[in-house]
Formats: C-alpha cells, structure tokens, sequence
C-alpha cells in the first residue's frame, strides 16, 4: 500500500491554492491580492497583509507565478501572473484540498456509519 | 527608507534573506502600506489613526519576518547550503582554475613552441612579442 501523507497542518497550502487560484483568472499585484481573497472568501479567510508578499516570492521562484512591472496611476506595481507550472501545481492543490474537504466533510455527517445524520 | 520597516530589513539581511528579494519585499510593503493608508482614510479616519490602522493590517515585524524567512528559496546559497558554498565551491573553484591554467599552458606550449620537450623552455632562446605576452599573461 501506497505511503499516505500526512496533514500536520490543516492550514498548510491554503495561501497557495487560493492565490494561485486568483491569478489564474487574472494578474493582479499584492494589495489587489488580499482584497480579493478578503471578499470572495467573505473575509472567512483573512490573511495577514504583509504575509502575503513572501508566497508570492517563494512561487515565483519556484516557477509557477511570473512578475512584471507595470505603471498605473503613477505607481510602479509588481504585478504577478501564473505559468504553465503553477497551473499545474494549482490542479494538485486543488485534488488535494477537495480529497481534504470530502474526508472532513464525511467524517462530519457520520459517512462511515452509513448515512448522513439528517 | 520607511521608518517601520528598517528593523524588518535588518532582520531578514541578518537571516540571509537576499538583498535582491529584501528589497523587493520592502517596497511591495511600503506601497502596500500606501494603499492601506488611503484605504482607512478614506473610511473616515484622520491620517495619525489610518496609518496605525494600515500598520496593524500590514502585520508586526515579527510576523512579516518568519513568513519571509521561511521562505527558503528566497534565502541565500551562503545560508541554504553552507558545505556546498564553502568546502565544495573553492574545491571546485581551485580544480577549474588548475585545469585552465593548464590548458592556457598546453596551447602555448603548441602554438609558440612547437619544437620543445616541454613547455616551460624555449630552445631557441628568449621570446618576444606576442609569444612573450602570451606566457607573461598565463603567469
């Protein structure tokens, strides 16, 4: 039988997917980000501001998002986009997570009894 | 640079952050702050209590420090793989130079005298010229 992983930290992964998930649909910069998540998520998850910026770096170099420079409004932003690689890597999280949410979500409703508890 | 964030920098320099991705940290920060700021002022906030406000949402030092800091692609080699940068690096350093050296030598040796046994004599006597420039630079 296959080694199965672990899950020591259920928040693990969790900035990732959900920026990965963001940029996917369009570039965006850091500020752009959090407000984002802030509102699709409505403000359930609220990440730390500042903590989002050394993700962004850690994916980029990883390969999965790309960075540019761009001036708007008189301001130089970094905006971030995601790669080929990132989407890949966003399709695992995201088989990941729903595995997670299902198994939770079974153990929740009694799945192993049989059915949900109405 | 921004008052608040000097700590920071010294922080994450002292952690072996890159100075590249500091930098870059820092300025997404500050711009970052920028828009806190206008965005809580424009909530109604006078400018003292915005920037405390934008300051809080931004997160401690402490915080925006582990978070970089945990980052190991974004750490220096020096600091990631410390054997490698200083016992592997030179090893392979001093090997790559022995080997052009030697190389540097050996086409010298062809090209400027190519009746010699050797080639640390010529056996027609002093060079000069370009063959003299030529051993003078492999020195």
């Amino acid at each position: 039988m296959a080694a199965r992983e672990t899950n020591p930290n259920f928040m693990n992964g969790v900035p990732e997917l959900l920026i990965l998930r963001l940029l996917q649909q369009e570039e965006m910069y850091g500020y752009e980000i959090v407000q984002a998540i802030r509102s699709r998520t409505d403000a359930v998850i609220a990440v730390g501001e500042g903590v989002v910026y050394p993700v962004l770096h850690g994916l980029e170099r990883d390969g999965a998002l790309r960075s540019r420079r761009k001036k708007v409004n008189g301001r130089s932003r970094i905006y971030y986009s995601v790669t080929v690689k990132g989407s890949h890597r966003l399709d695992d999280l995201s088989e990941a997570w729903t595995n997670l949410v299902v198994a939770i979500q079974k153990l929740l409703t009694g799945g192993q009894h049989g059915e949900a508890i109405p | 640079m921004a008052k608040p964030f000097h700590e920071l920098r010294e922080r994450l320099l002292r952690a072996g952050v890159t100075p590249r991705h500091v930098r870059r940290y820092l300025t997404e920060l500050a711009d970052h702050l920028a828009d806190l700021r206008a965005e809580e002022e424009r909530a109604g906030r006078s400018r003292a209590d915005a920037e405390s406000a934008a300051l809080a949402r931004l997160g401690g030092v402490d915080n925006l420090a582990k978070a970089m800091i945990e980052q190991r692609q974004v750490r220096s080699w020096c600091v990631r793989t410390p054997w490698a940068m200083f016992c592997l690096a030179p090893l392979c350093l001093l090997a790559g130079t022995y080997f052009v050296a030697c190389v540097y030598l050996w086409f010298g040796w062809k090209i400027f005298l190519p009746g010699a046994d050797t080639p640390f004599g010529s056996p027609t006597g002093p060079m000069y010229g370009f063959a003299n420039i030529y051993f003078q630079a492999g020195k």
